[in-house]
């Protein structure tokens, strides 16, 4: 079925940088742009939805692009999953960022802006992508996109750290094309098939050796853009960047890119069989499991409220990775729910971070005392969404754990355990925050037991000498300008609605025909043991 | 005669007769001379062109040693020739060097690459090679730089003395074989037996001459030195045209004359070659990350770019030789573009070396903004034509089982990135304190000139597969096993 609305999808956030170029004299030109194309790529993307809910696939093909291989789009619901995130996200953030830009006075800001645009296209490229090298293709203009973000600020600190996302990301980029190539030495075709292409299992069970490179390429290329340890190490540093980009960063496109091509090797490339039958899945398993609770482990570490969020990302994506690792049908549902689970929960999270260092010029935890008396809505949405990540039933982070628990629970009695366990974790790194925001003063904060310190903490000084640094307003006063809180009530709202009825939100759905496409049919009547 | 030779002819002549003109008017617009001669020789080779892609291959010997010959191959040499002389034309024109000696020599330059490139005997390759050492040092010589001369003294030494073996080479196979023309030398020469040790002296002659001009390590003194002196427009010709018309003559002389036959029963010189190229991809790599100075980069660059095209011919299948042919296509835009927008920076602000290059961003975004472009595409990043050479290069050398050659391929990215980056990072996050001549100093044609090369290298990329399907033919003839 030809159709191009999945090429334009990805066109719009492309044209959007031409706007926005042209029109760089004029703020509101620049600056509206992306709201505009935003909605628009919603719309497109959603206009897609009862095809592939009812078993199409939109594609669009724009001929050969190296010998053997086309440069085609396709709307699967894989690619629909990631693609509904990227896009409905994309109208929040542009609305955001231009809270951000402006509270910020960020410079550079038709560079910052067109960048943006890029990542999301890209973004969007990599969601649609029906084969592995136009998947490439995207996946490295993500980084071509992100870079300048990360790099933004143009301090030595940040470009130091910009040199080192790109030698990680491009790095992890060349693996990827050096597993792609071997995929096509060995079966002529890289294009996504449920289940894996065919005759790759086949040729993977002939010559064993060349496959497993393969795949192996494949998975820790997309590892390092999944912040998977031990490949991990450039996320928690790129918070240097502006906390928009940050959130891009870690909710919307870049890490998402990242597990999003290992479910792809794993579901659609190899497929179950043949990821199994090369022994890998096991590993990729166990890999995940250690960065979840490593991650939140170090995440318990940071007081600097963007690093715990970066660490508490680290072991999220590892969620998903598990999942697929998996490879039983609740458990690559509740990966894949994941994806958009972890999205919404971790960008609502980093919008407050920004709200809160736009108004207050807080960046510690802390610092925090009190803060949720002056911006009680931000912090109220921080607590939804560290709810959800915790997995809190009625939050959307409860749905996909709960998948997640299911599948585990059938493979090994130890899945349940490492998610048990950092769920705890979770409520240990979050629950601190939400309490010093609204149950404490500057004047009486305990200090927060941080694994650096000494144990039970080091005495809040730096909390009391950076308690008055803002000013307190009447409950009905202004809290932050409205670019900023608008966005951050959507999310929340967002978060619960997923949770609430995750079933009802063609979130579910997709997440369930993508993975049942791959791993078969989901058992609906319970955990079987 | 027919209309493919007189095309043939053609885009060999026309140079010439502007060179002329120019030697014979009363000196007063030797610019416009040139681009009237190359425009037409332009539209001559878009001619011969199109009449290879209808008509197929062509032939036509005018005597004993001096025959052309033309297929959809050479036509993409001639093409990449003549873009690349018209567009630094539009770079020139208010930059200069704006003498008579320089236009003739460079329209000197474009008919010797148009010769080696048309040329159907080995002897006549030899001749316009001479002409282009000739004028390649005429073109160095052209300002007024310290060292020019000199650099120029050792270019045409170096470089004769290549021609030379060459041609040792070539008296070899003729004194075995009874004849310089390239297709009855390769049938005679399967005569006298590929594993001949005289048959192998005059392959590796020829070879080893060839390489020097092509400069691969270690035999790239040469290059270096005259990227690093010659004005900018020259450095563009001699990283982009000039190492790609050897490889042509390379090209041509490794499976004309020696076929893949020749290859298959001598791996030691098949191996030796692919190492060589290997290491001259790493080392040259390596290098480009000791230089402060852009066109010192930009040199190194190249010689790892020729490393990659020659193991990608060597790889010998059809994939890998189209990688190879589109790789030598695309790096001579890109680096001459790259020479070019160097050129505009050092004319705008002085700057040359990298601690100078912080900031330009926000000055000239155009400008950067075709650097940003080309960088990429130097790289290899996806989908620009850096990546799809390689892609193609390292495909081959999977059907070939030749895993080192792909694995090389795929971390030149890595280590072209490593330098690139650098520069990328001064321009758009460093802070500007420099000079600034101020934007009139570089004129629109200039800045056109790079951005559409920008835009080029990402179209060729993406219409790889258009170029495939009209060398596929040329290719195929050229790694065929030789029939008999």
């Amino acid at each position: 079925m030809t159709d191009l609305r999945p090429l334009v999808a990805i066109t719009i956030a492309f044209l959007a940088i031409v706007v926005v170029v042209a029109g760089r004299r004029q703020p509101t030109v620049r600056d509206g742009t992306p709201v505009v194309a935003s909605l628009l790529t919603v719309a497109v993307v959603a206009s897609m939805l009862p095809d592939v809910l009812a078993g199409r696939t939109p594609t669009a093909n724009l001929g050969t692009l190296v010998a053997g291989i086309d440069f085609s789009v396709q709307a699967d619901p894989l690619g629909m999953l990631f693609a509904l995130v990227v896009s409905c996200l994309w109208v929040v953030t542009s609305v955001y960022s231009i809270g951000y830009t402006r509270g910020h006075d960020l410079e550079h800001r038709t560079r910052y802006t067109a960048a943006l645009c890029l990542s999301i296209g890209s973004g969007l490229g990599v969601a649609f992508a029906s084969n592995l090298l136009v998947l490439v293709i995207f996946y490295e203009l993500t980084t071509v996109g992100t870079y300048p973000l990360v790099a933004h600020k143009g301090t030595e600190r940040a470009r130091a750290v910009g040199y080192e996302y790109v030698a990680y990301v491009i790095g992890g980029g060349t693996l990827v094309v050096g597993g792609a190539l071997i995929v096509y030495t060995l079966v002529g075709d890289v294009a996504f098939a449920p289940g894996g292409i065919a005759g790759l299992a086949d040729a993977a069970s002939a010559s064993p050796g060349p496959a497993t490179v393969a795949i192996v390429a494949l998975l820790a290329g997309f590892a390092v853009k999944g912040a998977i340890m031990p490949l991990h190490a450039w996320l928690p540093r790129a918070m240097v960047a502006p906390t928009t980009v940050s959130g891009v960063l870690h909710a919307v496109v870049v890490v998402k890119s990242g597990v999003f091509g290992i479910a792809r090797t794993v579901l659609e490339v190899f497929g179950p069989e043949a990821t199994a039958g090369l022994g890998v899945a096991t590993p990729l398993a166990v890999v995940a499991a250690t960065t979840i609770l490593l991650g939140s482990l170090l995440a318990l570490r940071q007081d600097d409220l963007k690093r715990r969020l970066a660490y508490s990302t680290v072991a999220h994506l590892s969620y998903v990775v598990l999942g697929v690792a998996l490879l039983v049908p609740a458990a690559v549902v509740g990966g894949l729910l994941h994806i958009a689970a972890h999205a919404v929960a971790k960008l609502a999270l980093f919008f407050c971070v920004g709200a809160l260092a736009i108004e207050t010029d807080i960046k510690k935890i802390s610092e925090m005392a009190g803060v949720g008396r002056r911006m009680p809505v931000t912090m109220g949405v921080f607590a939804v969404g560290a709810c959800s990540l915790a997995g809190l039933p009625l939050f959307v982070g409860f749905a996909s754990k709960w998948y997640l628990l299911l599948g585990g629970a059938a493979i090994h009695p130890l899945v349940p355990v490492v998610l048990i366990v950092s769920g705890a974790l979770n409520v240990a790194y979050f629950w601190p925050i939400v309490y010093t925001a609204f149950f404490e003063r500057s004047a009486d904060a305990d200090p927060k037991p941080l694994l650096e310190g000494p144990l039970g903490g080091s005495p809040g000084s730096e909390a009391t000498s950076a308690g008055h640094r803002w000013e307190r307003v009447s409950p009905n006063g202004r809290e932050a300008r409205p670019t900023l809180v608008v966005p951050l009530v959507v999310l929340a709202l967002g978060v619960v609605a997923l949770g609430i009825w995750p079933d009802s939100l063609v979130i579910l759905e997709l997440a369930r025909a993508a993975a049942e496409a791959s791993v078969g049919p989901l058992q609906t009547t319970g955990v079987t043991p | 005669m027919s209309l493919a030779v007189g095309s043939m002819l053609a885009v060999i002549i026309l140079p010439v007769v502007g060179a002329l003109a120019i030697t014979l008017e009363d000196r007063e617009r030797p610019w416009l001379l040139a681009t009237g001669a190359l425009s037409l020789t332009a539209v001559l080779t878009g001619a011969l062109a199109t009449i290879m892609i209808l008509d197929g291959p062509a032939t036509y010997r005018v005597a004993p040693g001096l025959a052309f010959r033309s297929d959809t191959l050479s036509v993409t040499i001639g093409l990449l020739d003549i873009v690349l002389t018209l567009g630094i034309l539009a770079y020139t024109r208010t930059a200069g060097p704006h003498s008579e000696r320089f236009y003739v020599a460079y329209l000197l330059f474009t008919t010797a690459v148009f010769g080696v490139v048309l040329s159907g005997d080995l002897v006549g390759t030899f001749l316009f090679l001479l002409l282009l050492i000739w004028a390649t040092g005429r073109l160095v010589e052209c300002t007024e730089k310290a060292g020019v001369a000199s650099a120029a003294r050792g270019y045409r030494r170096t470089a004769t003395l290549g021609a030379l073996l060459y041609l040792a080479g070539v008296v070899t196979a003729a004194w075995l074989a009874g004849s310089t023309n390239a297709d009855r030398l390769g049938v005679r020469l399967a005569t006298v037996g590929h594993t001949d040790s005289l048959v192998v002296t005059s392959f590796v002659l020829m070879s080893v001459g060839l390489a020097l001009l092509v400069a691969l390590i270690p035999l790239h003194g040469w290059l270096v030195e005259t990227h690093a002196r010659a004005t900018d427009p020259v450095s563009a010709l001699i990283s982009g045209v000039l190492p790609a018309a050897a490889v042509y003559a390379f090209l041509r002389v490794l499976f004309d004359v020696f076929t893949i036959d020749f290859l298959a029963v001598n791996p030691g010189i098949t191996s030796g070659i692919i190492y060589g190229a290997l290491v001259s991809l790493l080392i040259g790599n390596l290098l480009a990350y000791a230089q402060r100075d852009i066109k010192g980069m930009l040199a190194y660059s190249t010689i790892s770019q020729f490393g990659l095209v020659v193991a990608g011919l060597l790889v010998a299948t059809e994939t890998a030789v189209f990688g190879s042919v589109i790789q030598l296509f695309g790096h001579g835009i890109v680096k001459g573009a790259f020479c070019l927008v160097a050129g505009i920076i050092a004319i705008r602000f002085d700057a040359r070396t990298i601690d100078e290059f912080g900031g330009l961003a926000d000055r000239a975004p155009l400008v950067a903004g075709a650097f940003a472009g080309l960088a990429v595409a130097m790289i290899g990043l996806p989908p620009t034509v850096g990546f799809v050479g390689k892609w193609y290069i390292a495909v081959g050398a999977l059907e070939q089982g030749l895993w080192i050659v792909a694995a090389f391929v795929v971390i030149s990215t890595l280590l072209t990135l490593g330098y690139m980056i650098p520069f990328l990072d001064r321009v758009y996050f460093g802070t500007f304190d420099g000079t600034d001549h101020g934007p009139q100093t570089v004129t629109r044609a200039m800045v056109l000139a790079v951005v559409l090369a920008a835009v080029l290298s990402l179209a060729i990329g993406l219409g790889s597969v258009t170029f495939e399907s009209l060398l596929r033919e040329a290719i195929e003839q050229l790694v065929a096993a030789p029939v008999g």
